[in-house]
């Protein structure tokens, strides 16, 4: 998948923001939202507060996880643990990305918080190349996912699923019994189709 | 060797597999020519081996060369048939000259029927809920913004937009458009989006 | 890898590659398949190197017509050498289709130890794709690789590419279809030539 698809899914996250105008109540696919009261603070989808702080209808409140005593813990907790630990938020990447983007100035310490995040991420993505190639070498056949948000999960892909379904087919072809010779069995026709996967 | 010029055939798809070759037709006569004189011989010795039954495993062999000689035809037009598939995603239902001119006309006859079948399948949906059909091959990609700015790659000439307005799409020329109507020119490589 | 089907061309390159056998019968008018003999006839004990498709096709009759001996890339002294490090040979030197041959090889190979072999590369070069993916100098580090392998690592450099892509913007720019570029560039290169 491409992260732009993954950012378009975590945008349906609701967030709070604080709207500077007043409006009746909106009815989308994804649901009903309002009515809005300039200042007070309401709950939106993600990308719906994001359109509204970019022409300069609201202000957004940052989500709870977003403060730095909470995410400096995170980050030594990751950095002690062999596992990875659970995100205070599945799409913690793109919520991150996408407020400190466009909002900065509505969460304090914008700044520091982005260095954190950033190295909690670091952190994550080099456990995660670590494991992946123990796993392999291991002999292991399944891997736990574990708190791996999906933008995480995302980056392994198409490699370490690959690695395993060649190590299985391979396991499966060089056993004796398998009948090989294509060429004069019936017509068959799996997999193969290059495009749109 | 038996089958060897289909392999030569194969191995000229595999060097390009991003774009579509020229349908090989000398090729594929000298393959089938080869097939022709396999089968004739077999002919002959499968009626010799009542006098001669070790004649037998050779016309077997022989079997198996015409087997592999049609495997790798069939793949050669089923690779070329997804490639085909691709394009009236990538370029749509009207193929500029120089890429028509690559397909045999019985694969530019599929591509014709491919073409409407998906057009006729994009036209039914949501026609139950009141829409008139979903184009889908726009909107591959997650929207981001309403408008956008592009330039303009080479001469097309004019586009009216859903509102009416005509403007003139000529090379190096900048516009902002709206999205959904310049998505398509993107991805067939008239416009190109400045980021 | 991917799975060997009808239709698949992967699958009949591999099936191209020649393989050494032992012919146990006659086989009139087919003398043609071993070069180092004259004769219109191949006789019964004639050792020559022949196609997978062939060598399968004719080992699956019954009584065999074949026996498929192993190449010497998957004898002892290699499987030595990739059991003790895999990591330091050059796969695309030594068979660009290692594993998808070595598949077919493991049949014939009476004490299973091919078949190890094969897993035991992948599991320990595994980390030659990892590297592979995030490398600076792309082309020394795919170098090495097999076919199948260089294909994998360099979807996971797409991967990793378009992950850096996304931290670094904010947008989501819209780009020419695959083919639509391909076609283009090819016809450039084209005209450029003549």
């Amino acid at each position: 998948m491409d992260p732009y698809e993954i950012e378009f899914i975590g945008e349906n996250r609701i967030i709070s923001i604080i709207p500077n105008f007043t409006y009746d109540k909106i009815y989308l696919i994804c649901g009903e939202f309002g009515p809005f009261r300039a200042g007070l603070p309401m709950n939106v989808p993600l990308w719906l507060a994001l359109m509204l702080k970019q022409k300069q209808k609201c202000r957004i409140v940052p989500p709870d996880w977003m403060d730095m005593d909470a995410l400096e813990n995170i980050k030594e907790e990751e950095k002690r643990s062999r596992f990875f630990t659970k995100m205070p938020n599945e799409h913690y990447m793109v919520e991150a990305k996408l407020i400190l983007g466009a909002a900065s100035e509505d969460v304090p310490n914008a700044s520091e918080i982005k260095t954190v995040i950033k190295d909690i991420w670091d952190i994550r993505m080099s456990k995660l190349r670590t494991s992946m190639d123990a796993l392999m070498k291991s002999g292991g056949g399944y891997g736990r996912l574990d708190h791996l948000t999906m933008m995480e999960i995302n980056s392994v892909k198409p490699l370490l699923p690959a690695a395993m379904d060649s190590l299985l087919r391979i396991q499966m072809k060089s056993k004796k019994t398998t009948p090989a010779n294509l060429n004069v069995s019936s017509f068959s026709q799996s997999g193969g189709s290059s495009q749109n996967i | 060797m038996f089958a060897e010029k289909v392999i030569e055939l194969l191995k000229e798809t595999e060097r390009n597999p991003e774009t579509i070759d020229q349908f090989n037709d000398e090729k594929i006569r000298q393959i089938l020519e080869e097939m022709q004189l396999l089968f004739k011989m077999n002919m002959n010795d499968a009626n010799a081996t009542m006098d001669n039954k070790a004649l037998w495993t050779t016309v077997q062999v022989r079997h198996s060369a015409l087997e592999r000689n049609k495997r790798c035809l069939l793949a050669y037009l089923y690779n070329r048939m997804n490639k085909i598939k691709t394009l009236r995603w990538e370029f749509g239902s009207v193929l500029p000259l120089d890429v028509r001119e690559l397909l045999a006309d019985e694969e530019y006859d599929w591509f014709t029927k491919y073409s409407s079948n998906l057009a006729t399948y994009m036209r039914s949906l949501g026609q139950d809920t009141g829409y008139n059909g979903i184009d889908l091959t726009e909107n591959l990609k997650p929207p981001k913004s309403l408008y956008i700015e592009v330039l303009c790659v080479l001469d097309y000439g004019k586009l009216e937009l859903e509102d009416g307005d005509v403007i003139m799409l000529k090379k190096n020329s900048r516009h902002f458009l709206p999205t959904t109507e310049c998505q398509t020119l993107i991805r067939q490589g008239i416009l190109k989006q400045i980021t | 890898m991917e799975f060997s089907n009808y239709l698949s061309i992967t699958d009949i390159l591999v099936t191209n590659e020649r393989i050494p056998c032992k012919f146990l019968h006659d086989l009139p008018k087919m003398g043609f398949l071993d070069p180092s003999a004259a004769d219109d006839d191949l006789k019964a004990g004639t050792n020559a190197e022949i196609p997978i498709w062939l060598a399968e096709s004719l080992y699956t009759r019954r009584p065999p017509l074949v026996n498929v001996e192993l190449p010497k890339t998957y004898k002892d002294s290699y499987r030595e050498i990739l059991n003790a490090d895999a990591c330091t040979v050059d796969l695309h030197k030594l068979g660009q289709h290692f594993y998808e041959l070595g598949c077919y090889v493991a049949k014939h190979d009476i004490k299973g130890e091919v078949g190890s072999t094969l897993i035991n590369t992948l599991r320990q070069r595994f980390r030659m794709l990892l590297s592979a993916s995030v490398a600076t100098d792309s082309i020394s580090a795919m170098q090495p690789l097999s076919a199948s392998e260089r294909l994998q690592a360099a979807a996971a450099a797409r991967t990793e590419r378009n992950l850096a892509s996304w931290l670094q913007r904010g947008d989501c720019p819209l780009t020419t279809a695959n083919m639509v570029a391909n076609h283009r560039k090819r016809k450039r290169a084209e005209m450029e030539m003549f």
